[in-house]
């Protein structure tokens, strides 16, 4: 495979340097509406603003972009940091940018260099996370596995044209893995706590970390220092009704619990809880439970949830590094991973939604906003909507699939 | 850095290949969704227009439905009286604050005054959609009337003509608006210089 990434002539530095250039050249000419939203609303960290949750309710009124910040308190905290250091080399007129809700500001003359210098963090958190996959293999891989993360156009689409946060939480995920294949599981509890600090998906990734050690006392320290690190980013906001409506009750947190069955006097069971529990329980017990296979593991119980709810296109991200992992850890999965991606990748822009399809390139021109979406193009053949239920189901049996294929898989230490 | 060639050369087709499918183009930009105005059966909605010559093929707006009503919102384009073109809207379609286009076939404008009118005759006074207005200048938009009330304001609407052919006019601001930054242009292709060199540096050391 490493062939068809023409790495032959290139050594692991020349491929990340290559990656940085390819990552520079497309930055400033893809734009997502979703990145001058949460800076604009991350910039009030500047001001002084701590609990972001209650200034917005408070002060809609005066604000231009009026929504709700739906992220978890670390990613204010980190992207104002950020906007804290760069508002002032900026000057006003960023702030102005910003906080420009008319449409125009795409074709302002400064648009190329706040989108490129907003997306700074992400091309470092990309990067390391390329690193850390180098790290993860053998020498003889490295090369592959860096071409795999740096070089696939769904991550560079994700990262860089729908620019969302969810690489901070994913780089977390990444670290707690390498943790536990090195026995550190309290530590990797303590990363997937603070990634959950970010938003809230890497929780989901803790019972296997608790079931990666028969030892009971770390267990115990398992829960109560990846439980503890979640509580202890956002205890403090808890008891504000606006952040448990805006980011406890939005989201992902409620699609994880509405999708399912119903029971009727609104109880659902949770479809994507219902297939975590029975993949994990029939791995544990089983004994076939391997901590060796913990990044499989990883990937499956993040395409459960994906595949079993509506989800968002960058969401797509939490599995990728996963992904690519197993795809070089053993190629005989190259098809079927690759497979799944197209597929999750292909649902989300089907959705009627601008932005998600050549609204991307507006920063080149604005008129490809008016564009029609995939979905108009497709209803005039088929219902979208039902065109997305067959993909979505196609995506959910393929994921059982890989699910049913680690968890026969025997052999080895626990 | 062959692949690196490849990768941007499928990006650049791909932008331009994708324009080709731009046939209608917004002239000017909707302007600010300052406050509203109810449509119902008994308050229509007229707005002129003085559009610039061409192909007229469809006008945007932005629309609150907050009831949800399921009626019909019909459309009217006149020029002196005549109607030149006309159409319904289900409000099936219209969710609440969307931007929504009336689609008509395309008509010729040249430049004199017509006239929008918005009316839903099964619409009633509790449940009405409200479109989306604003007291700023646009010389495209007269004075609005509600109910033959003349307003100090218009819809805040964006009117879209046929623009196949406009491929140059529609990338020939990139380039300026790059350059128009010259301190930002300069550093970014400095750094892809930079990032080249060193690319065939680490290459040479191997």
């Amino acid at each position: 495979m490493g062939n068809f990434f023409g790495l032959s002539g290139m050594n692991v530095a020349q491929i990340f340097v290559a990656a940085f250039l390819l990552r520079v050249v497309l930055m400033p000419f893809l734009f997502h509406p979703d990145i001058k939203t949460y800076s604009y609303q991350s910039s009030n960290l500047s001001r002084g603003v701590l609990n972001i949750y209650e200034y917005i309710p408070q002060h809609r009124a005066e604000l231009s972009l009026k929504e709700e910040f739906v992220y978890f308190p670390l990613t204010y905290f980190a992207w104002g940091g950020y906007l804290v250091l760069l508002s002032p080399i900026l000057g006003q007129g960023f702030n102005v940018w910003l906080s420009d809700a008319s449409g125009g500001y795409i074709n302002s003359v400064g648009t190329f260099k706040y989108i490129f210098l907003l997306k700074l963090p992400l091309l470092a958190v990309d990067l390391i996370l390329g690193l850390l996959l180098v790290k993860m293999v053998d020498l003889s891989k490295r090369k592959l596995v860096a071409a795999l993360w740096l070089f696939n156009p769904f991550t560079l689409i994700i990262i860089y044209g729908f620019s969302n946060v969810d690489i901070f939480p994913v780089v977390f995920s990444v670290l707690a893995l390498m943790c536990v294949l090195r026995n550190k599981f309290i530590l990797s509890a303590l990363l997937l706590g603070i990634g959950a600090g970010f938003k809230a998906y890497p929780i989901i990734l803790l019972p296997f970390v608790f079931f990666a050690t028969q030892d009971w006392l770390k267990r115990i320290l398992i829960l109560v220092v990846g439980l503890g690190s979640v509580i202890a980013v956002s205890g403090y906001f808890l008891r504000s009704k606006y952040f448990v409506e805006s980011t406890l009750a939005s989201g992902l947190t409620t699609r994880v619990f509405s999708t399912g069955i119903d029971l009727g006097n609104g109880q659902i069971v949770s479809l994507p809880v219902l297939l975590i529990a029975i993949f994990l329980g029939f791995l544990v017990m089983s004994g076939r439970f391997r901590v060796k296979n913990i990044g499989e593991y990883f990937l499956v119980s993040l395409l459960l949830v994906l595949s079993s709810i509506n989800y968002h296109i960058q969401w797509l991200l939490w599995v990728a590094p996963f992904a690519v992992l197993l795809m070089v850890k053993n190629t005989k999965y190259v098809w079927l991973v690759s497979l799944i991606f197209l597929v999750a990748f292909v649902i989300p822009l089907l959705y009627p939604d601008r932005a998600l399809n050549f609204g991307l390139l507006s920063p080149i021109s604005e008129w490809y906003l008016s564009l029609n979406t995939f979905n108009l193009f497709v209803a005039k053949f088929v219902n979208p909507n039902m065109l997305i239920g067959a993909l979505h189901s196609i995506l959910l049996g393929m994921v059982v699939v890989l699910a049913l294929i680690f968890a026969r898989e025997k052999g080895g230490e626990t | 850095m062959r692949f690196i060639v490849v990768y941007l050369l499928i990006f650049v087709l791909l932008v331009a290949a994708s324009s080709l499918f731009i046939d209608v183009l917004p002239h000017g930009r909707q302007g600010a969704l300052s406050f509203d105005e109810g449509i119902w059966n008994e308050r229509v909605l007229e707005q002129p227009l003085y559009p610039k010559s061409g192909k007229l093929h469809k006008i945007g707006m932005t629309i609150r439905n907050p009831y949800a009503n399921k009626g019909n919102l019909e459309f009217f384009l006149q020029k002196n009286g005549e109607v030149l073109r006309q159409g319904v809207l289900s409000g099936w379609n219209i969710p609440d604050g969307g931007f929504v286009s009336l689609d008509f076939e395309p008509v010729d404008v040249d430049g004199g005054e017509i006239v929008l009118i918005l009316s839903s005759p099964d619409t009633r006074e509790p449940e009405p959609f409200r479109v989306y207005a604003t007291s700023q200048e646009d010389s495209v938009f007269g004075k609005l009337k509600v109910g033959g009330e003349e307003k100090n304001a218009h819809i805040s609407g964006v009117l879209y003509y046929g623009g196949r052919g406009l491929i140059g006019e529609m990338f020939g601001g990139v380039v300026q608006r790059f350059i128009a930054d010259l301190g930002f242009s300069l550093f970014y292709l400095a750094l892809i210089i930079g990032l080249v060199g060193w690319y065939f540096y680490l290459g040479k050391r191997k």
